[in-house]
């Protein structure tokens, strides 16, 4: 006696449940696959968009431990991050005090990619009173 | 009909397999995702501590008139005792904390310690070199341990010395005084469990070596040079002004408490 088809196949059911099966099972591991590798592909991202941070911080503190922004003048800071700074790279820098406020390097900061930004803190001592200055960078990859 | 059903079997098997590594690959990138952005916050916090540290070395070196040097396992302090700069050192550090503090809300800067006593610690050795306070007549070097092997005390005094007693007990510490009357100057070993004094001018300035030192000067400003020798124990000697910087970002659940290292 001839088992019932469930779906009138001409080979009967075993091989599309088999088919669909391997297909599923298929279909899950790829999304899984998939989807990790995004992430992956994201890390690696994160990870050069750390690396663009660090270059920041590593040029600013620089800059600082040099005594080139507590000198205030924009052409020396200028000068410094033309040699500082590597040429896959663009950057601005915001030296600020209560008095004045200096803007050296890019242009504009550019909406369509990371920027990396930071600050960091220094004092210009003087024989009775300080200046006190806060330094703003952004850093992107041009 | 069995060989189909191995197959199956080994299909599944293999798939789970395959299902397992790629959930795990999956778990794995998101967490690496959460550290990198983790690295970010601790990069940005330790680089903006260190520019506010650097900053208080810059106003330690400027404005508080104290030299320190570190030659090999010496460590040598130089400053006028009392030291006239007090007043300007604490405006100094006060100011650079109200505008830290007023730049960033998760910052606290703590100075009181720094302002009143100006105390530096010699790391790893646990000895502290200190005044009371500053501005004041008193320098105090204190010790945990014997991990030093020499006091030296230079005195260029802004008086005449007319007398100078010693009163030591016999020990394994090495002290040497110098100053600029040749009788009162003297290299001795002394127990430094005991009380050891060395009084010029009948009380003017009084150095008294006691688990520790202190120097005391009730007369006119003199230039005083302490050099402690250190003990070879094969790690990195630093000078530093201790628990100064506060940084708590609770968004992000980190925070870090540091100092100013000055060498």
């Amino acid at each position: 006696m001839m088992k019932k088809q469930s779906w009138k196949l001409r080979y009967g059911n075993k091989a599309i449940i088999f088919t669909l099966d391997a297909m599923i099972a298929l279909a899950i591991v790829l999304v899984m696959l998939i989807a990790s590798n995004v992430y992956i592909s994201r890390s690696i991202n994160e990870l050069n968009n750390l690396e663009t941070l660090r270059g920041g911080y590593d040029i600013v503190s620089m800059l600082n431990y040099y005594n080139k922004l507590q000198n205030l003048n924009a052409d020396e800071i200028n000068n410094e991050l033309d040699t500082l700074l590597s040429e896959k790279y663009d950057m601005i820098i915001q030296v600020k005090t209560n008095n004045q406020n200096i803007s050296i390097g890019g242009e504009k900061i550019p909406n369509d990619r990371f920027v990396g930004s930071g600050k960091i803190y220094s004092v210009r001592t003087g024989e009775t009173n300080s200046t006190y200055i806060t330094t703003r960078f952004w850093i992107w990859l041009k | 009909m069995k060989k189909a059903v191995l197959f199956t079997v080994s299909l599944i098997m293999i798939s789970s397999i395959v299902l397992a590594l790629a959930v795990l690959n999956f778990t794995n990138a998101q967490r690496g995702k959460d550290r990198l952005a983790e690295f970010g916050s601790l990069d940005r916090m330790y680089e903006i501590s260190n520019s506010i540290a650097f900053g208080f070395k810059q106003i330690f070196n400027d404005n508080s008139g104290i030299n320190i040097t570190l030659n090999g396992l010496e460590v040598t302090f130089e400053e006028n005792l009392p030291n006239n700069n007090d007043d300007t050192f604490s405006n100094m550090v006060q100011g650079y904390k109200n505008y830290i503090e007023s730049e960033d809300a998760n910052i606290r800067i703590t100075i009181d310690e720094l302002k009143e006593d100006l105390i530096l610690g010699i790391h790893p050795y646990n000895i502290t070199y200190g005044h009371d306070p500053f501005g004041g007549n008193k320098i105090i070097v204190k010790t945990e341990q014997i991990n030093y092997n020499k006091y030296y005390v230079e005195i260029d005094p802004g008086f005449s010395i007319n007398s100078c007693t010693w009163s030591t007990s016999l020990g394994s510490l090495v002290f040497q005084l110098k100053t600029d009357d040749a009788q009162c100057d003297d290299t001795v070993s002394i127990d430094e469990s005991q009380n050891n004094v060395i009084n010029i001018n009948n009380g003017g300035l009084i150095i008294t070596i006691n688990n520790g030192m202190i120097i005391e000067n009730n007369l006119a400003a003199s230039k005083i040079i302490t050099k402690i020798s250190l003990n070879n124990i094969n790690e990195k000697i630093t000078v530093s002004a201790d628990n100064i910087i506060n940084m708590s970002y609770n968004d992000l659940d980190i925070s870090k408490n540091s100092g100013f290292r000055i060498i």
